[in-house]
């Protein structure tokens, strides 16, 4: 890349967005000598100096002897000391390469934007069509205090072409301008944590283009709304209703309501009652104990027959003789008469 | 001669290697990514910017391999 001038502008923005990069040194980095074992040999010294001035041997030897303690303590804490460099740790952008960055992104997409007082920079990709279907531009928008956030970044329409089922949905992939990333996270989180900005919006603009079939919050073939399944029309979120039984998809037409139960069910879900005639859900329909016609509750007599079987067994019961009670005879002999019940 | 190679697929890393002079960018590439991969699928930039395949690399150059096809999800 030709650089024939440095923009400051790009300067500050890149050194604000390192600023964030920063990470504190480990504390098991920082290098402490032992001085305070030096200063105790240092007064141990002292001490014995005066011992030896007053001639208290015994007082002289026993303060050598813990002197000889104490240097070889300070010899084993200086020799723990560890001043090798510290290994290279993960790679972390300069605010050189943040610059370099930033610039390649002015270059590499038509449109590149910061907002240096929202803190967010934001890249326009060309409008993406996938699967012969137009979903228009998407603006790609970083806020760089939150580079290692799951919300570090929006997933914006700027033509917006949402799914019919789903507003919510402008890409098979973006919800509610939040991309789930797949296959793409794990290089996405460290380009972001690692401050590679070129790479990070050239990682998302790529998946943008790119359609995963097996896992999108709506697909492609049903983005204009899902179809009937009674009547074969498509069916928008407004107009869909689900069968309670099947759980098929169904237009406000084709929907049939159960006269029972108030349920919705599709046509291959309901039924008519074999009296009334009116739509009933099969749990809301009963065979009758007499010819086993399917009838709804409100046509079953208590004993469970519909309306033709309890007429007909009434005027059997009218027609039949009425039986005539036998007069008492006297029997003979036994002192015995039959009684009718 | 020490390259720094951003390697976007799958985990994506950046890791500086040694590499003997004259190497080229294809060469390097079938080192990262196998002799299998497709170069055509991927976005292969030298300091930022898009290069040929033949290109010899040099000292403090910054090579990325970026795929050009990632999949998406719903969750």
């Amino acid at each position: 890349m030709a650089m024939n001038h440095v923009n400051l502008p790009l300067v500050r923005i890149a050194l604000a967005i390192h600023g964030r990069l920063a990470r504190p040194v480990a504390p098991d980095r920082l290098v402490e000598l032992p001085t305070s074992v030096w200063c105790h040999c240092e007064t141990l010294v002292r001490q014995i100096r005066r011992a030896e001035l007053h001639q208290w041997r015994l007082a002289a030897d026993r303060l050598r002897e813990e002197l000889c303690h104490s240097i070889t303590s300070l010899q084993s804490r200086l020799l723990e000391l560890d001043l090798r460099p510290a290994a290279p740790g993960p790679y972390v952008a300069s605010p050189s390469d943040v610059y370099h960055d930033l610039a390649a992104l002015q270059d590499q997409f038509d449109q590149f934007t910061i907002d240096r007082e929202g803190y967010q920079l934001a890249v326009t990709t060309p409008p993406i069509t996938l699967a012969g279907r137009y979903l228009g531009p998407f603006e790609i928008r970083l806020d760089w205090r939150r580079l290692t956030s799951d919300s570090a970044y929006r997933v914006i329409a700027l033509d917006p072409q949402p799914a019919a089922s789903r507003e919510g949905v402008t890409h098979p992939h973006v919800l509610d301008e939040v991309l789930c990333e797949g296959d793409g996270r794990t290089a996405i989180r460290q380009a972001l944590a690692q401050g590679r900005l070129l790479d990070f919006f050239q990682l998302v603009a790529n998946l943008l283009q790119t359609y995963n079939q097996d896992s999108p919050f709506v697909e492609l073939a049903l983005w204009d709304g899902e179809s009937c399944g009674d009547c074969g029309e498509t069916v928008t979120a407004d107009e869909r209703c689900l069968c309670q039984r099947c759980e098929d998809t169904v237009c406000c037409d084709c929907q049939t309501t159960c006269g029972d139960c108030e349920g919705s069910f599709c046509n291959h879900c309901i039924s008519k009652c074999a009296h009334c005639l009116d739509a009933h859900c099969s749990r809301c329909l009963t065979s009758c104990k007499g010819c086993q016609a399917i009838v709804c509750s409100d046509c079953l007599d208590p004993s469970e027959r519909c309306p033709n079987c309890h007429d007909q067994e009434e005027s059997e019961d009218l027609d039949a003789p009425a039986e005539t009670p036998r007069p008492a005879v006297h029997a003979h002999g036994v002192g015995q008469a039959l009684v009718p019940a | 001669m020490k390259i720094l190679v951003i390697n976007n697929d799958g985990a994506g890393f950046a890791n500086h290697v040694e590499l003997p002079h004259g190497t080229t960018v294809q060469e390097l590439f079938n080192r990262q990514m196998g002799e299998h991969a497709k170069a055509q699928n991927y976005l292969i930039r030298v300091n930022r910017q898009p290069v040929s395949r033949d290109q010899v690399l040099v000292e403090g150059d910054r090579l990325s391999i970026t795929p050009t096809k990632i999949e998406g999800a719903r969750r």
